[in-house]
Formats: structure tokens, sequence, C-alpha cells
């Protein structure tokens, strides 16, 4: 079933049951800070057990003799817990974790066993591990719980095309955040973009993408002007991702109508000579990780009411593989930094790695089904009562007790 | 839609002036035809003399690697080609720069379009170190002689190339308990045999299991490439018998007593032959010719083709193009182009190519879509789904409005003797086109007939210096 039929049917079922279309308890009072949702995506399956390093764990030492990151005493990972400890490409996160700002829950992932990149990213983002028929994105369904009436860039994607997580009825803006993004051209010249208004209005996908594409167009290219004046004359924005991350949080912070954002990185499938402490892997993190620092100081005062959570479709084999590399797994490590995070902690239930423990005897198990992390972030920090939850995680019911991964107001 | 206008939209990348006339002339069943025996359709000799300066699409892969990639010392005994003086970024280029061509310039648009499908499916991404020198002699000797034969030749072709072997890292699987396993440590790698059955034959969905996909990584250890000589890098194909696991393997029921080398071929054509694979292919080529959600009466006529005529690509597309799905009025114009495709109708419905190449593949990069450049190995989809977002609508209206009164005039240049071999030949193409009159007012009047009434009555209410502006942006336009 085509996506926009399969909103349709759905949203004509429940108007014809007489349903109510619960929205959540309340919009924030006026002149209160919104609370925001950054999600990031990393595509191609991060290794996890070197991300958050379960070094007290003998099979983990044996399962990984060139890959495996030492213990912090012999200044391997950077202690977290006494149990777990943080790949040193990471550095730059520790004072966030110092100051409670930034959580991991260990062994969280997929139900759904698929060992391909594919249809593994395809069900994190629709949210309905195992079943293909929905196909429009979990944040675009949660756009509409959210208090807020829709508006042009209520969720705000970085790239070109729209991934399926954002995918479905319910506008979002797309912006590259490149230096070029706030450049005027032709199309800003009075008049040009409106006479192309007449072409679509028979083609409903075409309709819909022009109008979401010209008034996200204007918004955001009036809001990193108003941005780009305010910005300090000397500061240089970063290339690559961490340029990207800058510009990301200064818009969300120049934006109050900006809820959700969404970006991914990919580059993690290291099938071959990832390294330990250094490497492909450590340089891809050092990376990362220095995005995400510039997300935060992008963000500025918004930090204190944005959660940023990282997911990745599946993790990698528990042992290393015959090339100083991992393959495809299962359990994964996701992340949530931000000042609401109820951080400083490594959550969820942790399997081992012995052999016994392993999930079809080679991946770390999953014990937490990433959607009880989602649901706990949109309830705890979006505000979402749990019947909201339904619709955006269709057929996954995540109990009365989430962890409770935000701190309480 | 006439079916004349549907056919030429769907076999090639875009109208160019005057097509709609001559295949009106010869039918959409003579166009058909035609195009299904590319080998009587010669590229301009113009275009034929500037590919063959391309050394990415020329040299073989330890010639390209040792010229231009990473490596410490020449093997004893050989010299370097001083006519070698590309950078390294120019021959990385050079794949994406023919392909463009191509798709705007060649008359054999099937074959161009089936060699487009045939390297997404079994993409290789010119990102990942020696591959990115590769994949212009990948498409050369794996892909392009294969595009409309057999599919196990594909199949075959593929996996005996160093692009992919590199790419999938199976160059890497090695059985650990083999001779060279014990002594380097090293062991198995199931990327490519994963892929192999996910992606290039029986499909997510086609029945098998990470049991087999061990099987399957397991008959492929020392299946690699080697140097061809110290220092010229991994660049031959190269079966190891001291990597590979020798004992008993099980694939899909199917045993494998220890047969060495013969193994991969073995499984190469259990694969091919899989039901699971016709279907999945017959499903992949209804998707790209006539629906993003094919009707599954055609996936069924076309898996069926594919099993009696052993894969046969001509075939199976003979039986698509003669369907009633293909014909079905409810489907034509409804696919939306990818950025490629994009770009090339529109340079061939102005007949011209891009002022300079570079940054036409820059557009490409912005678009999502940087050629060869597909990281993941699953290559770039034809689905709506996937390329068609406000943003990605934002870019080509703002690209069509680069024509016409908002572009600056430039005069014909002559050939200039001081330029590159490489501008020179592309000045002569440029002067093969037909002069153009004012921008465009041959190709709107050619095209009016292609419009909906809506769009007419757009254009028609538009100034006269705007309406190209507007086709290029209009549905029928970004939809084939």
């Amino acid at each position: 079933m085509k996506r926009r039929q399969f909103i349709q049917s759905a949203l004509s079922a429940s108007l014809l049951a007489g349903l109510p279309v619960t929205l959540a308890r309340s919009a924030p009072a006026p002149g209160q800070p919104p609370v925001r949702l950054i999600v990031l995506l990393l595509r191609g399956g991060i290794d996890g057990l070197n991300v958050v390093v379960p070094y007290t764990e003998a099979d983990y030492h044996a399962g990984r003799p060139t890959i495996g990151l030492a213990s912090p005493a012999d200044r391997g990972v950077l202690d977290l817990d006494g149990r777990f400890g943080l790949h040193p490409a990471l550095s730059g996160l520790m004072p966030l974790w110092q100051k409670k700002q930034l959580a991991f829950v260990h062994a969280c992932g997929s139900p759904d066993p698929t060992r391909s990149h594919f249809d593994a990213q395809d069900y994190m983002e629709s949210g309905a591990p195992g079943n293909k028929s929905v196909t429009d994105g979990w944040m675009n369904r949660l756009m509409g719980r959210l208090p807020e009436p829709d508006n042009p860039i209520k969720a705000v994607n970085v790239g070109v095309t729209l991934p399926r997580i954002l995918q479905g009825a319910r506008p979002v803006a797309t912006v590259g955040l490149t230096p070029a993004s706030a450049k005027p051209t032709t199309i800003d010249l009075p008049g040009v973009l409106e006479s192309f208004a007449g072409l679509y209005a028979e083609d409903a996908a075409l309709k819909k993408a022009y109008d979401e594409g010209v008034s996200s167009h204007r918004r955001i290219k009036a809001d990193l002007d108003q941005e780009m004046l305010a910005a300090d004359k000397d500061a240089v924005a970063p290339a690559g991702f961490a340029g990207q991350a800058h510009e990301l949080g200064r818009l969300i912070d120049t934006d109050s109508q900006i809820r959700l954002a969404f970006l991914s990185v990919g580059g993690w499938d290291t099938h071959v000579s990832q390294g330990a402490g250094t490497g492909q892997l450590a340089n891809k993190l050092t990376a990362l990780g220095n995005g995400l620092v510039q997300l935060t100081e992008g963000l500025k005062a918004s930090h204190a009411h944005t959660v940023i959570l990282l997911l990745s479709e599946f993790g990698r084999t528990a042992r290393e593989n015959g090339n100083g590399g991992t393959d495809h797994g299962h359990g994964n490590v996701a992340w949530l930094l931000g000042g609401p995070v109820n951080g400083g902690r490594v959550w969820g239930q942790w399997p081992g790695l012995a052999p016994g423990q392993l999930h079809e005897g080679r991946d770390l198990a999953v014990t937490t089904d990433f959607r009880t992390v989602v649901s706990a972030v949109l309830q705890q920090h979006l505000g979402l009562p749990p019947a909201t939850l339904k619709p955006i995680f269709p057929g996954f019911d995540p109990g009365s007790s989430l962890p409770r991964l935000i701190r309480p107001a | 839609m006439s079916i004349v206008l549907h056919t030429i939209n769907r076999l090639t990348f875009g109208l160019t002036p005057g097509e709609l006339k001559r295949v009106e002339r010869i039918g959409a069943r003579g166009f058909i035809a035609e195009q299904l025996q590319p080998a009587k359709l010669a590229e301009p000799t113009e275009l034929q003399q500037l590919l063959r300066g391309y050394k990415a699409l020329n040299w073989d892969p330890p010639a390209l690697f040792l010229h231009f990639g990473k490596h410490k010392e020449l093997p004893p005994g050989v010299t370097l080609d001083p006519g070698a003086t590309e950078k390294p970024g120019e021959i990385r280029a050079q794949p994406a720069k023919a392909k463009l061509l191509r798709a705007i310039l060649s008359p054999a648009q099937l074959q161009e379009v089936m060699v487009d499908f045939w390297y997404n499916h079994f993409n290789v991404s010119n990102a990942k170190g020696p591959t990115g020198f590769w994949v212009g002699c990948y498409e050369r000797d794996a892909i392009r002689p294969h595009a409309l034969g057999k599919f196990r030749n594909l199949l075959v072709a593929t996996a005996h190339h160093p692009a992919m072997l590199h790419y999938l890292d199976n160059a890497r699987n090695t059985a650990p308990e083999s001779p060279a396993g014990r002594k380097s440590k090293q062991g198995l790698n199931e990327n490519y045999a994963r892929e192999l059955l996910e992606l290039h034959t029986l499909g997510v969905d086609g029945g098998y299991t990470q049991g087999d996909v061990r099987e399957l990584a397991r008959i492929l250890t020392g299946w690699g490439v080697r140097p061809a000589g110290p220092g010229t890098g991994p660049s031959t194909f190269f079966f190891a018998p001291g990597r590979h696991d020798d004992r008993e393997k099980i694939l899909l029921g199917v045993k494998y007593p220890p047969g060495g080398e013969s193994e991969v071929p073995r499984a190469l054509t259990q694969l091919a032959e899989h039901p699971a694979t016709a279907k999945h292919i017959g499903f992949k080529l209804a998707q790209r010719f006539v629906a993003d959600q094919p009707p599954a009466s055609l996936v069924d006529k076309l898996s069926q083709r594919y099993r009696e005529t052993d894969g046969d690509i001509r075939q199976i597309l003979t039986r698509l193009f003669e369907s009633p799905e293909f014909l079905d009025e409810k489907y034509r114009g409804k696919k939306f182009k990818t950025p490629f495709h994009y770009l090339a109708s529109y340079h061939r419905l102005l007949g011209q190519i891009p002022d300079n190449l570079a940054p036409a593949l820059v557009t490409l990069q912005r678009w999502g879509m940087p050629l060869y450049g597909c990281a993941t190995p699953n290559g770039y989809s034809y689905d709506e789904d996937d390329w068609l977002s406000p943003a990605a609508l934002m870019q080509r209206i703002q690209f069509s409005v680069r024509v016409g009164q908002f572009q600056r005039a430039k005069p014909r240049s002559p050939v200039d003797s001081e330029a590159t071999p490489e501008q020179q030949a592309l000045d002569r193409i440029r002067r093969q086109a037909p002069p153009s009159g004012p921008p465009g007012e041959q190709v709107l009047a050619d095209l009016r007939p292609l419009l909906s009434r809506r769009s007419l009555t757009a254009l028609d209410a538009a100034p006269a210096s705007f309406r190209l502006n507007l086709l290029l942006a209009s549905p029928e336009f970004l939809r084939y």
C-alpha cells in the first residue's frame, strides 16, 4: 500500500469510528521555553561494544584480541561507572557525563532479528519492526501528537532527501545547512517562486512538496539571516558534520517553532580493520563527538530543554571477525544527551557476553526495545500521555514502568 | 499521454528535440526493437573520441592502481606511462563525466538505462579506497557487456571483479582453520555473502537464513584479489586455496562437497536459478519500468519469463514492454525522475551538454546522488518516496530557472587548439548540437502535446520568456 493511501485510510477510519484525537496534555505555557527532540541515526550499524565498553567482562577482551579496548587502569577506555567505559575518542563528551547530561542505554535495539542494514533502518524509522506495511515514519506520526498546530518548520530534516523516519502526511522542512543555504538565489526574486504554483494543483504529491518547500524555504532563509546577523563576526563555522551540527543547533535556538529535528551520520559498517583506541572507528567517533559538542554549543540556552537521541540500526558481532573488524550483529547502545537527560548513568539490563548469553551465540542480546527508550523520552520529555504512544508505535506496549531517562522537571 | 511518448519516457533518459516525430514514424514497437539491439546504435564519433581519452574507462585495475593509487614502491621492471599526468581526483571524476555524457548523447538509450540499473543493483562505491579508481573498468567489464544479456553473466562477472571483491571485503574472507587463517589469524567476513543473497540474488525476503549467509561466506573463502606484482595493490582476481574452507557446506539445502575454486561458480549458478531470484529481478524491473508498487501480475510474468529463458534480460524486457501493465494508461507519466535522470533529461530536452562537467557533477552531489558515490551496497533507488521531498522540488525549480532570461549569453566559441583534449572534444560535441533560436521556442512548440491542460494553462498565463522555465519544472517533466 502506498504511504499516502495508508495515511488516508487510517485517518478516515478513525474519523468514521468517531475516535477522539488525543493530544498531549497541554501546550507549553506562553513564555515557557519549548522542549525539543533531536534524533540522530548512525547508519551502518555502529559497534556499540566499542563505544560504551563493558571493560570488566573477560569475554569482551577474549572475543576482541586486536580491536578490544583496555580498562581505564591500562589507559584504555574512559571510566563511566566502574563497569563500562567510553571510547577515548569521545573524551569531548566527558564533561557532559560529569554534568549528568549524558546517558546510555546498553543492550538496546530492535526485536526484529534482521541483519540487513536496509530492513533494520527501515524498521527503526517506521517504528514498526517486522511490519513492512507501515511505511510512514514515527517522527512524522509524532508531529501530529504534539500540542502545537502543524507549521512548516515544526520538524526539520538535515539533508536533501526525506528519510523514512520523517515521511508521512505532515510537512517537514528539509535544509542543507551548508554555507550556501543562506545565500539568496533566482527563486528568491519577487514573484519567481509563485509563478510555479499553478503547475502542481492536480498532482497531490508535488503540490504538497511545493507548498511545504516554499514555506520552509522562506522561513529558514529568514531564520538564517537573523541568526547570521546575531552571530559573532569572528566565529568560523567548523567544516563537515560539526559545521552542520553547529548550524542546526543555532537554527533551533533561533526559531522557537522547531520542535523536532533529524539528521544521520553514515559510515559505521566496519567489517575490516576498525582499529581499537586509534584507527578507523576512533577517527569517526572523534568527528561524531566533535559534532555533538558543536550541536550542544550551537543550541546555547536551548540545550537546557533539548534531548538528543542517537540510535543505530543494529550492533555488531561481540567477537571480532577475521579481518580486525566486526560483522552485522544485534543489540547496541543508545545515547541520550541534553539538559533534561537523567545522565551520568548507563541504563538497561546488561545481558553479558558469555557464549550462552549471546543472541544466536554471536551478538549482544537486546534487553531494551529501542521503542521503550523513545517512549520514555516522548512521555517524560515531550509530555505525551501514554495513550498517544500507541499510534506512534503501532502494536507496541512499552509497559507501565518506563526507565526514568529524563529528570523530573 | 500517447504510447509513443510513454515508451520514449520509460526507455530513455528523456526526450530530445525531434525524437517524438521520429518515433511516431517508426512506431513504439519499432523503437523498442531498435533499443533492444544497442550494437547497431553507435555513439557519436566525437563522444567516442572523448571517452577514449578517459584512462579510468580504458585501463585495467593494476595500471590504474599503479599510476594513481597510493603505493610505496614500483615493482621491479615496471615503468610508469609518462602520459599519465592526470591527478587522482580527475581519474575518479572520469566515469561520472562519461556516464552523464552518454546519458545525454548516446542513441543506445535503453542500454544506458540498463547499465545504470544493473550498476545500482550490483553497486560499488567510489568512496572506498582503490574502488574509486576502478568503477569505470568495473562498469565496462562486469556490467555493460551483460546489460541486456544473461543475469547469470552479470552475477559471475561482478563476482570476479576486484572492485566488488574489495568493496564488499571478500578479498579478506579467510577460513580461520586454513593455513593462511592460522598464520595470519584472519577469519570469515560475511559482508559479500550477505549482500549476494539479500541484494544481488534472492532478495531480503527470499527465504535464506543467517546459517545460509555463513555457509555462503565459507564457500567464498579464498575468493579474492592479489597484487599483480609487488607494489601494484590488490588488483587482479585470484582464488587462494590456502585461505579456503575445505570442509563440506550446505547452502539452501544443497550439499557442497569440498570443491575448492569450483564451489563459487556452482553457488552462483544455484543462486541465479533460484525462483526467489527470478521474482526479485522481475520485481525490480517492473518497479523501474512500470510503477513503484508494480502490479503482482506483471512481476509474475517477468519472473516466469526469467525462469523460461535462464534469466535472459532482453527476453524479460521484451515481455515487459509488450505487457498490458506496461501499456496501462494509469501508470503513464507517474514515475518520479531521480536527480540523475532529471539532469540528463534536462540537457537532452535542451539539446545541450552542460557548459562544464565538473559543476554538473557537484549539482548531483548536492541533490543527494553523486554518480558512482552511493556508499551503501543497495545502490540508488528509483522510487518516488526516496527522491521527492520539498527540498528536492525547490532545487529542481531553482535549476529550471537557469535557462532563458536568467541565462547569460555565451557565444559559441571555435574549437580552441590550445585547450585540453577533453575541452576540445567537448567543444566539438557542442558544435554538433543544432543551433538553437530564441531559447526553447521550438522545444516549447514540440512539447505542447506532452503537457497536461493544467500545465498548459499555467504556461500560457506566464510571460513568454518564462514558459520554458515552467516546463522544466512541470509535473510532466519531473515525472516520466
